[in-house]
């Protein structure tokens, strides 16, 4: 694990140093792609996405401003917008949640029943958030699951604070009317 | 606290408040049935969207991206440093040789067989001579500009053409 901070990290990728973004990467490649996973609900699209944002973050390296917020929210802003874009321009010739596609699998094995079962259950919540409008899914992907104050999201999308919870208590809303919360009780 | 306002339930729940703050939110929420359900409602959809456990990207990702990633542009060139005189300079001395050689058109002018026999109305002589002047000078202006402008013209779409 590389022990240098971000800033110094991305300081050194704005000088061309490719170690150094192979280091950012190693530090962000699983929540930017979870980030975009659970937003685009398409593990295709998520891969090609998180290519596209490093490959942006190599370009755009020299613009980033600490000043203006932490190096995690500026990539994070760079993976939503990106994510923003292609979603809303595939949205009329792409299915979504392509994680509804895995066939059912069936073993007498345990563990292979565990495992179905937690893919069921995975795609039932894929299929729960891709229920919600995308700027009820960003906020409820950004509280949940990468834990960022409503504040920090406020400034990456600059969207007021206010409004965010507002969208959090009505996306909670709507995936209790969706889900059947029994079957995660336990 | 309004139960109409589920905000500071949400502060519990995600601890974005102070330990003092949250203190008042729980005894609060020991008299309100309300705000308790709703934070079990976040607590019963913050598990069952746990349910969705984290996912690797493909290996051969990074690779992708060395391999795709654009030659570095160039960094951008220091702003030239310009002295505000040059251009005021510059303005002046253009200003002194269109006088100097309206000057001297008008002084050509006045040496025409023309003008001598207009005699003693200097008015009409010096102003006419004069006007004259300008609109000659003028004149070879714009044919000067006009001359120029095909090779000008092309001289733009070929520098164009290269960008």
């Amino acid at each position: 694990m590389d022990s240098r901070s971000d800033q110094d990290l991305i300081e050194r990728t704005a000088q061309g140093d490719t170690m150094a973004l192979k280091a950012l990467y190693g530090r962000y490649e699983m929540p930017v792609y979870n980030l975009i996973l659970r937003s685009a609900g398409n593990r295709e699209l998520a891969q090609d996405l998180l290519q596209e944002t490093f490959t942006r973050l190599w370009s755009m390296a020299r613009l980033f401003d600490p000043r203006r917020g932490s190096f995690k929210s500026w990539l994070y802003t760079i993976a939503l917008n990106l994510t923003r874009t292609e979603m809303s321009r595939k949205a009329h010739d792409m299915k979504s949640v392509s994680l509804d596609d895995i066939a059912p699998l069936h073993s007498d094995d345990p563990e292979v029943g565990a495992a179905v079962e937690r893919e069921e259950l995975r795609n039932e919540v894929a299929r729960m958030l891709d229920g919600l409008p995308p700027h009820f899914r960003e906020v409820v992907v950004l509280k949940y699951y990468h834990h960022l104050q409503f504040d920090e999201i406020s400034r990456m999308t600059g969207v007021p604070a206010g409004t965010l919870r507002a969208r959090f208590h009505r996306a909670v809303d709507r995936l209790r009317s969706r889900v059947r919360l029994k079957d995660f009780a336990q | 606290m309004s139960c109409d306002n589920k905000n500071p339930v949400l502060t519990l729940y995600f601890h974005e408040g102070r330990p003092s703050r949250e203190k008042s939110i729980r005894s609060h929420l020991e008299t309100c049935e309300e705000c308790r359900n709703y934070l079990k409602m976040l607590e019963m959809t913050g598990r069952c969207l746990d349910a969705w456990e984290d996912e690797k990207p493909a290996p051969e990702t990074f690779d992708r991206i060395l391999s795709a990633l654009p030659a570095r542009p160039p960094r951008p060139e220091p702003a030239r440093t310009s002295n505000p005189l040059f251009p005021l300079a510059g303005i002046a001395a253009a200003i002194a040789v269109i006088l100097a050689e309206l000057s001297l058109v008008q002084r050509l002018l006045a040496r025409l067989p023309f003008w001598n026999s207009l005699g003693q109305s200097w008015p009409l002589r010096d102003l006419g001579s004069a006007g004259l002047s300008v609109l000659t000078f003028f004149a070879l202006g714009a044919f000067a500009a006009l001359a120029l402008a095909p090779f000008l013209y092309f001289q733009s779409r070929h520098n164009g053409s290269c960008s």
